[in-house]
């Protein structure tokens, strides 16, 4: 007994002298170099297969809308609370986005119960992570459930589990995540002159930092593939950090002929400049400091405040940027009204002009002041913000967008010191006494994880 | 969809990495198919590698690959219906043994055998999965003399630049030295290296590299391959489980030490090809689609 315990110490041992050892990273990159090598020969078969495979998981958005109990403002809390959860479990990239989609498609086949539309988001993170994730890292039933207060038994999990499985055929796993579309767009790329003297590391994380933003969005969510996304989020992060690396300012549209993408581009840089972050965002990308503090988020905000956005799409390419200066593009663009940044000076002019815009009837809606601080902003912040006239408005939907009957609500997140939750922020449909989207404090004051570099 | 009515179940087949493995009759078409059982767990719910096989075979469409027909749910476990082979490499292997003597194949036989492994491999990398666990047992065969991969029990998906994977993958005597080394990141190499253990021991009717344990596994190959150093495999010293002191070893002339062992003709190009799939340094290592457009497959390619 004592001397097979004494082995399973020893065996232990050794492990962890392996893994610190397979940790090296002269190790790790010799074995990714290999990898690469090895795929060289497939890449282009390989993203001709994910790109089919898209075309088959791709979700409906009639369908989601034609869902009775919940709708696009749930979605957004539901993404949120499912992002948190995967930042505190310490999954692989893949699996967010994988999860995403499984949400999404589950949505479009199966009328969701909004008491329900919770569990669904933690199965599909439960399947996505049985797929993508190595084994140890698979969170256990338990840590699902205790992520949901218990809220569901341990059969509703594993019904749901199954529901999930054969509602999709059996393959919810095979829809192509983002980044890996960003993976095989940076690689092919790599030597292109377009990305000289850029970090390749800073590049993919930008590349991610948009698409995990742009899956918040349901019309980039349901009407663009995630190869569409992918690409323009490589767009865009290599000019910003261009611009941010070597001050050279390129407008993404000089680049792009084509229309769709620059469309696509555009709807994700509308969903950085809204400011309006998930909480989840913030506490994977912020923690508990302001934008400013993390170096490649603010160069993506830097570059969009820099840039004109083209209007609502397709209509018009907008001439070249360089002649722009920073207050005049403000000022004709009422979406770019953001910015606690640096560089963002200029914004509160644009409140004369937001009414010349026939698609921003709504953006009076939510005073200023009703815009909850989400839970990972410090009472600082929130109250320099404050201070700052408009920094915080919510912006309109852009009206390109086909259900825009009524702006999507701030994600709605009791704060640290009160434990409420902002009604202002409710939608009418999930009124019902559920509240278990929000998510309950504890869930911050546990979660270590901070600005995550993929260094 | 399927009921589990539909099937007879019918004798037992053999145990897989996760699930049991009977065969089935399908009672309203009259045939035969491989019912895979998989356990519920009441813990983990769906296992992982049930997931990972339902979703890469339902996605794997191809004649070297064994179909995955469809999945079954009753109370506490999945059936997976997969295609009927009658045989697997192992056993029909085996059933060649004479007394104690193994044989080997017909040299045209071994030839169709891999060129059929390497096309069902090739379909799985251009389909950015890695089987990782090949070998005759999984590989399967059936009186036509076709033969499929099956068994995706420890198949994955990868990306482009891979995440590190578990380092215990394959079944030892088909593993690559460079996991025997630990590496983690292993990628399409891994299953190459496994080509070309099976390709020998189709030949010889014995396995190539039959150790016991890590350590003999890579001793066994340096004694044939011969020891790698950092000019001929750059980077090998920093894998966790190089050993530096090791002694050292020369090539073996491999054509000769398998011609020893087969009565059939063991021509250059065949042992050109066995070089290039057995290369330790898996950088170096074929890929299937080279593999497959080699001059000992010509005859195939040609037509």
């Amino acid at each position: 007994m004592s001397s097979s315990s004494n082995l399973a110490n020893m065996a232990n041992v050794r492990r962890s002298v392996w893994n610190s050892r397979a940790a090296h990273p002269h190790v790790v990159q010799m074995e990714l170099l290999a990898h690469q090598l090895a795929c060289q020969d497939y890449s282009v078969d390989i993203l001709r297969h994910l790109i089919d495979l898209e075309q088959t998981t791709r979700p409906c958005l009639a369908s989601f809308q034609a869902q009775p109990e919940i709708n696009t403002h749930m979605r957004s809390l539901i993404f949120d609370f499912a992002m948190c959860c995967h930042t505190r479990l310490a999954l692989s990239s893949s699996t967010l986005f994988l999860c995403f989609s499984i949400i999404d498609r589950y949505c479009s086949c199966i009328v969701v119960k909004s008491s329900t539309y919770q569990l669904v988001a933690l199965c599909g993170l439960w399947l996505a992570s049985k797929y993508t994730d190595k084994k140890p890292r698979v969170p256990s039933l338990r840590a699902l459930q205790n992520l949901c207060c218990s809220q569901y038994s341990r059969a509703q999990f594993q019904e749901m589990e199954l529901h999930i499985l054969k509602a999709l055929n059996w393959t919810p796993c095979n829809a192509p995540p983002h980044d890996a579309f960003v993976d095989i767009l940076l690689k092919n790329k790599i030597s292109s002159l377009s990305y000289r003297g850029l970090n390749i590391n800073d590049l993919k994380y930008a590349s991610c930092v948009l698409c995990e933003l742009a899956s918040f969005d349901h019309e980039l969510a349901f009407d663009c593939n995630a190869s569409a996304v992918a690409l323009a989020a490589v767009t865009v992060a290599t000019h910003a950090l261009r611009l941010s690396v070597d001050g050279e300012l390129l407008h993404y549209s000089a680049m792009l002929k084509d229309v769709n993408l620059q469309r696509v581009c555009s709807l994700v840089l509308r969903k950085l400049r809204t400011r309006n972050f998930p909480s989840s965002f913030k506490l994977k990308y912020l923690g508990q400091n302001p934008v400013d503090s993390n170096p490649i988020l603010k160069s993506l905000i830097q570059y969009d405040l820099t840039i004109s956005p083209p209007p609502p799409p397709p209509t018009l390419v907008p001439s070249g940027p360089s002649s722009f200066g920073q207050g005049s593009v403000n000022v004709l663009s009422p979406r770019s009204q953001n910015g606690d940044s640096p560089g963002s000076h200029a914004s509160p002019v644009m409140y004369t002009a937001r009414s010349s815009n026939g698609g921003s009837s709504h953006s009076f809606r939510y005073p200023l002041t009703h815009v909850p601080p989400t839970p990972s902003t410090p009472s600082t912040m929130s109250l320099r913000n404050h201070a700052k006239l408009g920094t915080y408005m919510k912006t309109p939907q852009s009206s390109a967008s086909p259900n825009t009957s009524k702006p999507v609500a701030p994600i709605s997140c009791a704060t640290k010191s009160n434990g409420v939750v902002s009604s202002t922020a409710m939608p009418r449909r999930s009124d019902s006494k559920r509240n278990s989207a929000y998510m309950d404090m504890d869930f911050f004051d546990m979660a270590e994880v901070a600005c995550k570099r993929s260094r | 969809m399927a009921s589990s009515s539909q099937f007879k179940q019918l004798e037992k087949l053999g145990n897989g990495t996760y699930a049991t493995v009977y065969k089935g009759l399908n009672k309203t078409t009259g045939v035969y198919v491989a019912l895979k059982e998989v356990k519920l767990d009441s813990e983990e719910g769906t296992p992982s590698t049930a997931v990972r096989e339902i979703s890469l075979m339902k996605e794997l469409k191809h004649e070297n690959i064994v179909r995955l027909y469809d999945v079954i749910h009753t109370e506490n476990k999945l059936t997976l219906v997969f295609e009927f082979m009658d045989n697997d490499l192992k056993k029909y292997m085996d059933s060649r043994i004479v007394g104690n003597t193994p044989y080997g194949f017909e040299m045209s036989l071994v030839k169709y055998f891999e060129w059929q492994l390497l096309q069902g491999v090739a379909f799985c990398h251009e389909n950015r999965i890695l089987h990782r666990d090949l070998k005759p047992q999984n590989l399967l065969i059936n009186n036509k003399g076709q033969l499929k991969l099956g068994d995706f029990g420890l198949a994955r998906a990868f990306g482009i630049p891979v995440n590190t994977f578990s380092s215990e993958v394959v079944t030892l005597w088909y593993r690559a030295p460079d996991v025997l080394m630990g590496s983690r990141t292993y990628s399409t190499s891994i299953d190459i290296w496994s080509c070309g253990c099976i390709l020998a021991e189709m030949i010889t009717g014995r396995p190539l590299f039959p150790g016991t344990n890590d350590e003999e596994q890579l001793k066994l190959i340096f004694e044939t391959m011969g020891t790698s150093s950092e000019r001929t495999w750059p980077g090998i010293s920093n894998l966790p489980k190089y050993n530096a002191q090791q002694p050292q070893h020369l090539p073996k002339d491999l054509g000769a030490l398998l011609q020893t062992q087969t009565r059939e003709k063991m021509d250059l190009a065949l042992v050109d090809l066995l070089y290039g799939l057995l290369q330790l340094n898996p950088d170096r290592r074929l890929s299937a689609k080279q593999a497959l457009n080699h001059p000992w497959f010509a005859e195939y390619y040609q037509h």
